[in-house]
């Protein structure tokens, strides 16, 4: 059975939400338990960047909307909360992307470990914007520490991301294969 | 013709003749004849010697075979005592949660409070933005919007979400949570607001003159009809006036630690709760008397008692 270039985005697309539905439930449930609660690096963030590298603008805004629908649920925070931060970081990601781009992994997690304060500033800054009763400030040593830890979570969800794209579909750019450094 | 040297043939017989002789002598008299002292020095030394290396290979070849099965011995003990700290390590973790259960199901058979034991299945995703918990309990079991959450140590939250068969609990650490309280040694009046899980909460609009001081209770007045009257929040850390204003900023570490909490009561039913100790004299909330018998893992240590007469 053949299957058709727009499905296989869609199938690549729902393969990209499994996991992250996977990872967020590990991270809200697993994670506390092993690692405690204070750095938790959203994983998921992992998954924008990847999208945001890889993919269209259309196609990551799309993924985006997707993934803060499912993100959401594993949370109390507005959805609105839940998505904006992340297309900040998104459309932040694809801007620098067009002006300094190198298609390997030390690539994807500089990003990764640049990407996680941002979206905690993010997420601060909206809050504190929009929200009556907003986030009150923001932990530096928090946001050094989920930098850092985002970068060997990085490193294991990379291959995996690549995997799926592998089953389902390419990836936009294809360049020349993505090595380790 | 054959000729005898006679003189050969008598040297030949003295020498035949006089170890023979000497048997006799020696077993006659029972001592060594002095010319074979040497010889019996020379050979007890030499046989020293080789008794001695004899025993040194014996006790090498024992001690190697000895090492081999201290080994062997070594690898079962071993196994066995890494068997047994993970059966000690489980039985601690059962104990914990025996001991643990025991509180909670003792809290619930003094107290008349309709309460349902819920278990913290997660955490907020976003738990930098927001402080909630998921419960492993919802609309099926009579969990509802608004419903008190609290441990048998003090308030935990409250259900702001519940569906089918898990609710969401505010932490009552988080920056939208907000409970009307007392301070239960004056009995001044405020709202405890959420900060953050690391800050706690803050007293809010509590009068300038009104007496607050560090190490208070800090209790629900029940005014909010969400919890019961007295029942304890936390302690009062910190107590700042500025040079003008009308009220004061109370700082407030909360006597449960939602992170190391595993299981939580809903109060289903507000009307009837009754969560003071039944067979108390004085009206004591059965937690302030759990909390001076034993402080636990899940409540932060008073550093005094606060029982006091309600």
């Amino acid at each position: 059975m053949s299957v058709k270039p727009s499905q296989k985005k869609i199938l690549s697309l729902v393969g990209h939400l499994i996991i992250q539905w996977l990872l967020a439930g590990m991270q809200s449930a697993l994670w506390p338990s092993v690692l405690g609660t204070p750095t938790i690096p959203l994983i998921a963030l992992t998954s924008i960047v990847y999208f945001s590298i890889y993919r269209s603008a259309v196609r990551s805004t799309v993924y985006i909307y997707c993934l803060s629908f499912l993100l959401a649920s594993f949370s109390w925070l507005p959805w609105g909360l839940v998505a904006g931060p992340l297309l900040i970081v998104s459309f932040t990601t694809q801007f620098l992307r067009r002006r300094l781009f190198w298609n390997r992994l030390n690539y994807f997690l500089l990003i990764c470990s640049l990407a996680m304060p941002f979206y905690v500033l993010s997420l601060w800054g909206i809050s504190t914007l929009i929200e009556v009763n907003g986030i009150e400030r923001v932990s530096l040593l928090r946001m050094i520490l989920e930098s850092v830890l985002i970068l060997p979570l990085g490193v294991a969800l990379y291959p995996l991301y690549r995997f799926v794209d592998e089953l389902f579909d390419q990836p936009e750019i294809n360049e020349s294969e993505v090595t380790l450094w | 013709m054959v000729r005898f040297d006679i003189r050969k043939i008598l040297l030949i017989g003295i020498v035949i003749a006089l170890p023979l002789v000497s048997i006799n002598l020696q077993r006659e008299k029972g001592e060594t004849l002095w010319f074979l002292v040497p010889f019996k020095v020379a050979g007890t030394e030499i046989q020293d010697l080789f008794a001695s290396f004899r025993l040194m290979v014996q006790e090498t070849a024992r001690t190697y075979v000895h090492l081999i099965e201290i080994k062997k011995e070594n690898r079962a003990l071993s196994e066995e005592v890494n068997e047994l700290r993970a059966r000690l390590t489980d039985y601690e973790e059962v104990s914990r949660k025996s001991e643990r259960l025991e509180h909670m199901l003792g809290f619930r058979a003094q107290t008349k409070a309709d309460l349902l034991v819920a278990k913290i299945i997660g955490i907020d995703l976003f738990s930098q933005a927001q402080s909630t918990l998921r419960i492993g309990r919802g609309e099926t079991d009579g969990v509802r919007k608004g419903q008190a959450v609290i441990s048998p140590y003090g308030v935990v939250g409250t259900v702001v979400e519940a569906t089918g068969n898990s609710a969401t609990v505010l932490l009552l650490t988080d920056r939208y949570s907000v409970i009307d309280a007392r301070v239960q040694r004056s009995r001044a009046r405020g709202i405890i607001e959420g900060r953050s899980s690391s800050e706690g909460c803050i007293l809010k609009y509590l009068q300038r003159t009104d007496d607050v001081r560090v190490g208070d209770l800090i209790i629900t007045s029940g005014l909010d009809q969400i919890f019961p009257m007295g029942y304890p929040i936390g302690l009062v850390t910190s107590v700042s006036k500025r040079a003008y204003g009308i009220t004061q900023k109370v700082e407030v570490q909360p006597i449960v630690d939602p992170s190391r909490l595993e299981e939580i009561f809903v109060l289903r039913d507000l009307k009837n709760a009754d969560l003071f100790a039944v067979n108390s004299k004085v009206k004591i909330p059965f937690a302030l008397t759990e909390l001076n018998r034993h402080p636990s893992a899940e409540s932060r240590p008073l550093e005094s008692p606060v029982v006091t007469k309600e």
